[in-house]
């Protein structure tokens, strides 16, 4: 599809957006009451007062429509060479294989890689927590995390310690805690809450753990995608956390939030750069947009390529389910779009797992992979239910704590409901 | 996920309704007996909790308080939300929008809030607070 093609749809999808919410909502309503019930059949009544007194429809200050944000403009070439001001470790690109193999610990060790997932984190940070109790829990030398698997990731890293942190985060939110229902100009919803909730639960001194470890060799990358190039970037957590200072935190919670903003459903973050002395914002949005989760460049990940990863065994966490969630899809745009990303993100998951898979043979390292049973099922009240997260949790602290809690090899590619598959009549055979 | 993908891309106004609600109900400002004030005129971010019923579990969203009465703090021309705030923090809410009818009361003070809320036909009800935003 061409850009101009995309751009066109996204429009009219826009606005469309007021038109979904009405017709998402409106078969669920009494028939007598779908006459819609304007300013004045609710205005307050209230006490003698309030009578006497005119009843505003709009504050003055609601009155403005939105305006199209500023941006300052720069070049390929400018944000190609852009970096953080005092922080030229922060981050590189994901496509520089140099950059890549120059960040990496100087030792092998295992690698943890964490994907994305939304409020299915759970079963992430439920397995880590049943990996510490059963005991086969190791210091990983490098973490990855993509979107939610970047939130559960500085908890992975830090270790042990954290895990009643990682539990918490991922068991007492609620979706209040996550966005506030009200479009902004860049987003269906708003998501100051989850800057807020970043803010508390990346406290001074995990990241200042966080930096300790970095300065003992280990990694901890996080990954967004820089929407202005259309390339991902991986940011290097321990290195910005080691440059220490009020900058260096707000850096390192910003890209915790940027590898979390789903393009078009949470806002942007704007990350302030530098290039030759200028000075300009990258948009930043949702790691996931450029692969659920990151092991390596893609150019180092490609079938022709004799790359060997410098890992000892690489373990992949799966936050989704890989298997098909068959159900009659109501004729919505929202129940369409719904059905077809979750199976986008299932499909493109479950191909770079093979990816990883081959990778990690001709590397001649174990290959190690886990995702959320295919037997569990718990109902969800809305998103990020903490009932359905905790269910999710326990899911994963089982698997995490059992005597295998990791499979060698991907999961079986899904096949046709078994209930519908029947063997055809082989008639006149012998 | 997929729970997830479903409200982003439908942005529900159903948890606006039915959840979100909450603060509000034609009957609402009844419940305001003294004089309303502008004490409490600002922006503010509600969270409505489902105690009880088979609504979305949680929700945020952002109503203004002008003059002493609330309405939504968004341009969404599909649902509406009449209310007021009495000298007391007294505040009552009623959300009107596609047909359904939600109402809240409870109270507020200088700059949080918390109270009740239920739905019209009684399907569901449940808590809700508020902070205000500036």
């Amino acid at each position: 599809m061409t850009m101009d093609a995309s751009r066109a749809i996204c429009a009219v999808a826009g606005v469309l957006s007021a038109l979904v919410i009405y017709t998402a909502v409106v078969p669920l309503l009494p028939a007598h009451a779908q006459t819609a019930s304007g300013p004045s059949a609710s205005a307050p009544r209230g006490n003698l007062r309030a009578r006497t007194r005119k009843v505003p429809s709009q504050p003055p200050i609601a009155a403005p429509q939105p305006k199209p944000l500023p941006r300052t403009p720069f070049t390929a070439a400018e944000d190609a060479a852009a970096a953080i001001p005092g922080m030229p470790d922060a981050r590189f690109w994901a496509d520089s294989t140099d950059d890549f193999n120059n960040a990496l610990p100087s030792k092998p060790g295992p690698w943890l890689i964490l994907s994305s997932g939304g409020e299915d984190g759970a079963f992430g940070a439920g397995l880590l927590n049943g990996l510490t109790a059963s005991g086969k829990r190791p210091d990983y030398s490098v973490v990855t995390g993509v979107s939610t698997g970047a939130l559960i990731a500085p908890f992975a890293f830090a270790g042990a310690r954290y895990d009643d942190a990682l539990r918490d985060a991922f068991t007492k939110i609620t979706s209040a805690d996550i966005f506030e229902i009200g479009a902004t100009p860049e987003s269906f919803v708003n998501t100051w809450p989850l800057k807020d909730l970043i803010a508390k639960e990346i406290t001074p001194q995990l990241i200042a753990d966080i930096a300790a470890q970095y300065r003992a060799g280990r990694r901890l990358f996080v990954i967004t995608t820089d929407l202005d190039a259309e390339r991902t970037v991986v940011w290097n957590m321990g290195a910005i956390a080691a440059h220490g200072g009020e900058a260096a935190r707000e850096l390192f919670r910003n890209v915790l939030l940027a590898s979390t903003s789903i393009p078009g459903a949470f806002p942007p973050t704007l990350i302030d750069v530098e290039a030759g002395g200028k000075h300009f914002a990258e948009m930043n949005v949702d790691g996931g947009v450029g692969g659920q989760f990151f092991v390596a460049p893609a150019p180092l990940m490609a079938a022709a390529s004799a790359y060997k990863l410098p890992a000892s065994e690489l373990y992949v966490v799966v936050d989704s389910g890989l298997q098909p969630t068959s159900e009659v899809v109501p004729r919505s745009i929202e129940a369409i779009l719904t059905q077809s990303v979750d199976m986008m993100v299932k499909v493109d998951t479950r191909l770079m797992l093979d990816r990883a898979y081959l990778v990690a043979r001709r590397s001649g390292i174990g290959f190690n992979v886990a995702s959320i049973p295919q037997d569990f099922h718990a109902p969800s009240r809305g998103a990020f239910d903490p009932d359905y997260m905790k269910a999710l949790f326990q899911a994963g602290f089982n698997l995490g704590k059992s005597a295998a809690p990791f499979n060698a090899v991907p999961p079986p590619y899904p096949g046709p409901p078994e209930s519908q598959v029947q063997e055809p009549e082989k008639a006149g055979a012998n | 996920m997929k729970g997830f993908l479903r409200v982003i891309f439908a942005v529900s106004v159903t948890a606006l309704l039915i959840a979100g609600a909450s603060p509000g109900s034609s009957a609402a400002p009844r419940l305001v007996r003294s004089p309303l004030t502008r004490a409490f005129d600002g922006l503010w971010s509600v969270e409505i909790v489902t105690s009880f019923g088979d609504c979305n579990n949680s929700y945020r969203y952002p109503l203004r308080i002008w003059d002493g009465h609330v309405m939504k703090a968004d341009q969404d021309p599909n649902y509406n939300v009449a209310g007021a705030v009495g000298r007391n923090g007294a505040i009552g809410v009623t959300v009107v929008g596609g047909g359904q009818t939600a109402t809240g009361t409870g109270r507020l003070t200088t700059n949080s809030g918390n109270g009740i809320w239920h739905t019209s036909n009684g399907e569901c009800s449940g808590r809700w607070t508020a902070e205000r935003r500036g």
